[in-house]
């Protein structure tokens, strides 16, 4: 039972250490796919708006982890 | 045919990750063995092996089934959540604001613990001995197995990514039982660092294959995403280490 908790811990750890992290980065590539859908993005853009949103992610992450 | 452009990335990406896991469980295991023999560790460990590989083996051919761009993304989108978190912990690190790992703090906090059970009968203690290996690698080798199917997750990709992480596995055993002791001297979060881009990078790269938009030069816009995210956190590690000089 203790092994089953720690996996379901390590599992967690590994995709939610930091919530701020995980929303902004699935917040990113959402808003990409819906701005590709209504056509605001144009697909060989993409690339890039998304590496740009994936930059800010960090970047808030990063800052947000050195003020705790 | 996949060409050495394509299947090298993605092996050399399973080799770095996996190693910086396969070095957490081995300092682990190594304790278990010191502390009460080479039988429950290796005892735990095989028996981890054999749970991690039933989940290859179970999830591996699922993943064959699942449409190639629904694949994409959803590995992209999970594979972005865990290399960004493994770069900014690298980058807080680098920056001071995290302590770095301790192999060896890690091994001599390990060897206590175990210590102290050993008070308790043989056979309970060698049981305690063995579960602690086996959670060891069953808890790092699960962050393996998500790299292997994550970084393999388009056709044919699968096998390099196994044969990187089992280089990987055959390279520490091998360095641990030349040196016997914990690999404490092994860049870790030099290691960290650069697997946190690389795995961001491979996250980046499939969620837009995944949505439908191929990136311009192809495979090789991977490296020019390695490139650029280490950039950003060398970057930042930098101005923060800036700020606290600034401020002390």
């Amino acid at each position: 039972m203790e092994v089953l908790r720690a996996l379901a811990a390590t599992i967690g750890k590994m995709f939610a250490t930091d919530l701020w992290l995980t929303a902004t980065a699935l917040a990113a590539v959402g808003l990409c796919a819906a701005g590709l859908r209504a056509h605001l993005i144009a697909p060989a853009a993409l690339p890039f708006v998304l590496a740009g949103g994936v930059l800010a992610a960090l970047t808030v992450g990063v800052i947000r982890g050195a003020r705790r | 045919m996949l060409s050495l452009t394509q299947t090298a990335p993605v092996a050399l990406a399973a080799l770095i990750a996996s190693s910086v896991e396969v070095v957490e469980a081995f300092t682990i295991v190594l304790a278990v063995s010191v502390v009460r023999g080479v039988r429950p560790a290796a005892f735990g460990t095989a028996a981890a092996l054999v749970v991690l590989s039933a989940v290859v083996a179970a999830f591996g051919p699922l993943l064959a089934s699942v449409p190639v761009h629904g694949l994409q993304l959803a590995v992209g989108v999970l594979l972005l959540v865990f290399g960004l978190g493994w770069l900014r912990k690298a980058v807080l690190r680098a920056a001071g604001v995290l302590a770095l790992h301790d192999e060896d703090q890690a091994f001599a906090k390990q060897t206590r613990a175990l210590r102290d059970q050993s008070d308790a009968r043989e056979t309970a203690a060698d049981w305690l001995a063995g579960t602690v290996a086996f959670k060891a690698v069953l808890l790092e080798g699960t962050e393996v197995v998500f790299i292997v199917l994550a970084v393999g997750a388009r056709p044919g990709l699968l096998v390099p990514a196994a044969v990187g992480a089992a280089a990987a596995c055959v390279m520490v055993l091998g360095l641990g039982l030349a040196v016997r002791r914990p690999l404490a001297k092994i860049p870790e979060n030099s290691l960290k660092f650069l697997v946190g881009g690389m795995l961001t990078a491979f996250g980046t790269f499939w969620c837009c294959e995944g949505l439908g938009t191929p990136w311009p030069g192809g495979d090789w816009a991977i490296l020019g995403l390695v490139a650029l995210y280490l950039a950003a956190g060398l970057a930042l590690s930098a101005a923060l280490r800036q700020a606290a000089a600034k401020a002390a």
